[in-house]
């Protein structure tokens, strides 16, 4: 009973204790050095005798599977744990949304802790021609997917050319994949040739290079160009799906209301499947090892949880009931899962979020109302919006004082990051703020508080988003306060996924925000959404009709002013060009245009985030980043986590 | 009944279009979730694929020629037909539903009728409180309640309805053992929220017959007081539950949608509530029609029923 009333208390000076960490960059030791160098092999490292789990043992030795020996490729390569090796067996927990994270993904290449350097996985290595314009990836000798096939170079063309060539399948390329072409050299090589020169083509095939390779050898029997349309239409009724692309599709991605045993390259294989519960087993033609030649992974199952509610899954995961839990938890149930976790046997770790900030408030500079238009346009009255913010207060109130207040520019690990990017306006100057609005013209002249616009109409900005991932409902809650205080009335409107989309592609919101996932180098350099008017989705509503310009070619939308033509300019330049250097130059120029003229305004990032890790469960890294760009665990090796 | 029906199909698939935005946008919210780019192209697509674009009276046609053979339709969120999707749990809803409306019934009819015999005694006014408790509490308030005290008194996990451990195993006494400590808890929360109205009502029903003269005079002659009231008062008292009871069909087929979200039971109810979020019109539509359907055909039979039960409508 005592220690129960105590227990506030010890969580008071568990924060006040790790104060000190809440600087956004994560030290390099904490995780493997060979992580951040490309994977040793087998041979390299004298590794002569491998081990295979009892489980595939029993069945190798009963003859239902080949001999270890024939299932790993050639020259087998090595992930070092992050704490010891492992013991084989047990059974993984976890919730729906977390499969990818625990499962894993096998791009063909991968990268670093840091989400900063691209490194090789199915691919042993991977040269640009001499114009940029082809990249050739090296396969590793002996590769097998899930069912024993050989993973070659066919691979890859097979879903060039019957997936992304055929027009039901991908009814639209994108604009870098038109003309281009897959060929395999040999079995082991393949390029890929595109119209213009494509540097960060390295960086996709590390973020989802997995979905540029299919097992023809399956699929095959599902597709038209190789199966008589009549008897695949028949299978598409008698399967009750709308259409072929959607049949095919399905049976892909193993979405079927029974496993259909298509062959992936993942750590597990999905063998069963209810309306609560998936089960994965163990992949027994998995690549790699560890040091002492153990065939990874080390556990046998995993058991997903199929439960879809952000409050149910809180709920579970702080009684205990999963062995890990990254996805839908957040921020602020950190305390919630500290107070459970003695009682509950797991523990908390706080990861950070890999996102430049955590809430990107969006301006819409292409705004219908020409009012708010010329206003939002006008930087003086950005530069007031984010002088008016108190970052610290809300660091505090949502953060526990562990996040970073900074504007929205890229992580401090990317080779583009300056400080200036990050220090752009953040400091909380009210007065400041009151004093460009006044300069401006937009005064209070009626004393209730709220400044009136030139029309004499109140100044009233309202503000749709949707509520998700990151603490954007209480940081804005927090925000709205502050701008009140200078006299800007923001009406705060929380709106469902699909109006989110709709309504920011139509131009129709006055201010959205989201998060900036994309700020590492990974993807930054391929998508910088808040940086560049080059896409048009849900995530932004700054510059729609700018972004639709470019995206349509000038067909429709509006031609952005020459500042921001420039930009895009400056972005087409950087991703066709071969110079390292002068990329580097061209991205951070796009950079501080951004910290220059606050395109969007940032609150604060590389914030807290928990991921709840069971007891028994262990070699995940204590600390990590957690977000898209790194595909929530790819470079943290899921394929090497146990339970003991 | 047909023109009903026909009536309720056209106004539940107009209701559905209703508000702004679509199912592709919702559909790829999953998708563009996980950081996926998707294209305006792409949307188009998806839009033509699933014929969102025909006019609506089209889709209409489409919709409900399907439905009177038996084809629900497809479900764009789930990729799946409608009819497999609510297959799959309708077993389950159907258990749950069933056994909370025997407990209400078992508890709310005695407790009515101890209430209305023995009015103002102490025992009556306690389950008045609790009555008007279980009344005013929403039921998702309760299950939450309810799932926190079994957690912490009994260590039974929360939701579900099984604990992790159990929800691959096969068969056996122990994972039968843990169903029955993970179903009480539904089923007592989707009870008391019905068994306190129902016992206000037969309350007051018994109330107004017990005084009525006839009652005097069977007491005057000696007729027994247990036998007196269950043969005479009660039957007259129960009219109004028979002429409900033909509601509870549709209730049986789809549960209670927050209860079940709170709870996480894999039930129908969580269906229906995403369908009508995102506006899966095929399986929102095919969900709501079913429901009617029920709807009509059970008062229907709580006709003939109350036609059985009491002679006054029989000889009428």
């Amino acid at each position: 009973m005592a220690v129960k009333s105590f227990s506030p208390i010890i969580i008071a000076l568990l924060f006040l204790q790790t104060w000190a960490h809440g600087s956004g960059r994560i030290p390099r030791d904490a995780w493997p050095e060979s992580w951040f160098a490309a994977p040793k092999t087998a041979s390299e490292l004298g590794i002569t005798n491998f081990h295979e789990s009892p489980m595939l043992a029993e069945q190798a030795g009963a003859g239902t599977l080949p001999p270890l020996r024939n299932r790993l490729p050639d020259d087998p390569f090595v992930i070092e744990p992050a704490e010891r090796t492992g013991k084989y067996g047990g059974t993984l927990r976890c919730f729906t949304r977390d499969v990818d994270a625990v499962r894993g993904i096998e791009p063909p290449l991968t990268m670093d802790p840091e989400v900063s350097i691209v490194l090789p996985n199915l691919a042993s290595g991977w040269k640009y021609s001499e114009d940029a314009r082809t990249l050739t990836l090296s396969l590793r000798q002996g590769l097998r997917w899930s069912d024993g096939h050989p993973f070659t170079s066919a691979a890859f063309v097979f879903w060039h050319q019957h997936i992304s060539l055929n027009k039901e399948l991908t009814p639209a390329q994108s604009l870098r994949w038109q003309g281009a072409s897959v060929t395999a050299e040999d079995a082991l090589t393949v390029s890929f040739r595109f119209l213009d020169p494509h540097p960060y083509f390295a960086a996709e095939l590390a973020h989802h290079g997995d979905v540029f390779y299919a097992p023809g050898h399956f699929l095959k029997d599902f597709h038209t160009d190789f199966v008589a349309k009549e008897v695949i239409d028949a299978r598409v009724k008698e399967e009750e799906f709308m259409s072929w692309a959607a049949y095919f599709n399905s049976v892909r991605a193993n979405r079927m209301a029974e496993p259909n045993g298509v062959p992936v390259m993942y750590a597990y294989t999905l063998t069963r499947k209810s309306p609560t519960l998936q089960v994965w087993e163990r992949n027994p033609f998995y690549p790699k090892i560890d040091p002492e030649g153990n065939q990874l992974p080390y556990m046998n199952r995993i058991q997903v949880m199929m439960v879809e509610n952000k409050e149910v899954i809180a709920a579970k995961t702080a009684t205990g009931q999963v062995h890990f839990s990254g996805n839908s938890i957040e921020t602020q149930d950190i305390a919630l899962f500290k107070m459970g976790q003695r009682a509950n046997n797991y523990r908390t770790y706080v990861w950070n979020r890999i996102y430049g900030v955590d809430v990107v408030i969006q301006p819409n500079l292409t705004c219908l109302d020409p009012e708010l238009r010329d206003m939002f346009r006008d930087f003086r009255f950005r530069k007031a919006l984010s002088f008016a913010i108190n970052r610290e207060e809300i660091n505090t109130i949502v953060y526990f004082g562990r996040a970073t207040p900074r504007q929205t520019t890229v992580i401090p690990s990317s080779r583009f990051f300056e400080p200036e990017f990050a220090d752009a306006y953040i400091e909380y100057r009210p007065d400041e703020a009151r004093r460009l609005l006044d300069e401006m013209g937009i005064q209070d002249r009626n004393i209730d508080g709220i400044r009136e616009r030139h029309d004499g109409k109140p100044l009233s900005i309202t503000l749709e988003f949707f509520d998700f991932e990151t603490p954007k409902g209480i940081t804005m809650e927090l925000v709205s306060e502050y701008w009140r205080d200078i006299g800007i009335q923001l009406n705060l409107k929380q709106v469902a996924p699909g109006l989110q989309g709709s309504r920011a592609r139509a131009n129709q919101m006055e201010m959205t925000l989201w998060h900036a996932d994309r700020t590492s180098d990974i993807l930054f350099p391929s998508e910088p959404f808040w940086f560049v008017p080059m896409h048009n989705s849900w995530e932004e509503c700054h510059w729609p009709l700018w972004s639709t310009y470019y995206l349509s070619d000038g067909e429709r939308g509006e031609a952005p002013p020459p500042q921001l033509q420039q930009l895009v300019d400056w972005w087409r330049e950087m991703t066709t060009i071969q110079d390292a250097g002068r990329r580097i130059e061209l991205g951070k120029k796009i950079l501080r245009s951004h910290a220059e003229n606050l395109w969007t305004i940032g609150t604060l990032g590389l914030s807290p985030k928990p991921v709840v890790v069971h007891n028994s469960l262990h070699n995940i890294p204590v600390r990590g980043y957690w977000g898209w760009d790194n595909r929530w665990t790819l470079p943290y090796h899921p394929e090497t986590w146990f339970i003991e | 009944m047909i023109p009903t029906l026909l009536v309720i199909s056209i106004i539940s698939f107009a209701l559905i279009q209703l508000p702004p935005g679509d199912i592709i946008e919702s559909t790829l919210q999953d998708l563009q979730q996980q950081g996926h780019r998707v294209s305006a192209e792409q949307i188009e697509t998806l839009r033509v694929m699933y014929h969102l674009d025909d006019p609506l009276v089209v889709q209409y046609f489409r919709w409900i020629t399907g439905f009177v053979r038996g084809d629900m339709g497809y479900s764009i969120v789930y990729q799946q037909s409608v009819n497999r999707l609510i297959g799959e749990r309708v077993l389950l809803t159907m258990l749950i539903a069933i056994s909370s409306l025997l407990l209400t019934w078992v508890l709310a009819l005695p407790i009515g009728i101890y209430s209305a015999v023995k009015q103002y005694s102490p025992l009556d006014y306690l389950f008045t409180v609790f009555a008007m408790l279980g009344m005013a509490v929403p039921s998702f308030m309760l299950a939450l309640l309810v799932m926190y005290g079994a957690h912490q008194w009994f260590g039974i996990s929360i939701g579900g309805l099984f604990s992790p451990e159990y929800m691959d195993a096969s068969w056996s006494p122990a994972r039968l053992m843990d169903l029955m400590k993970h179903i009480w808890a539904p089923a007592v929360v989707l009870g008391v929220a019905g068994t306190a109205s129902m016992v206000r009502v037969m309350r007051a029903n018994l109330l107004d017959e017990i005084n009525k003269p006839y009652v005097i005079a069977a007491r005057a002659r000696g007729v027994r007081p247990v036998t007196l009231i269950l043969k005479y008062p009660v039957r007259i008292a129960i009219n109004p539950f028979i002429s409900t009871i033909g509601w509870t069909l549709p209730a049986i087929f789809s549960g209670s949608a927050i209860v079940s979200v709170v709870m996480d039971l894999p039930t129908t109810g969580p269906l229906l509530l995403n369908a009508l979020m995102v506006q899966d019109m095929y399986l929102a539509g095919s969900f709501i029609l079913i429901l009617s359907t029920l709807t009509v055909i059970g008062t229907l039979i709580s006709d003939l029923m109350l036609a059985v039960v009491d002679p006054r409508i029989r000889h009428e």
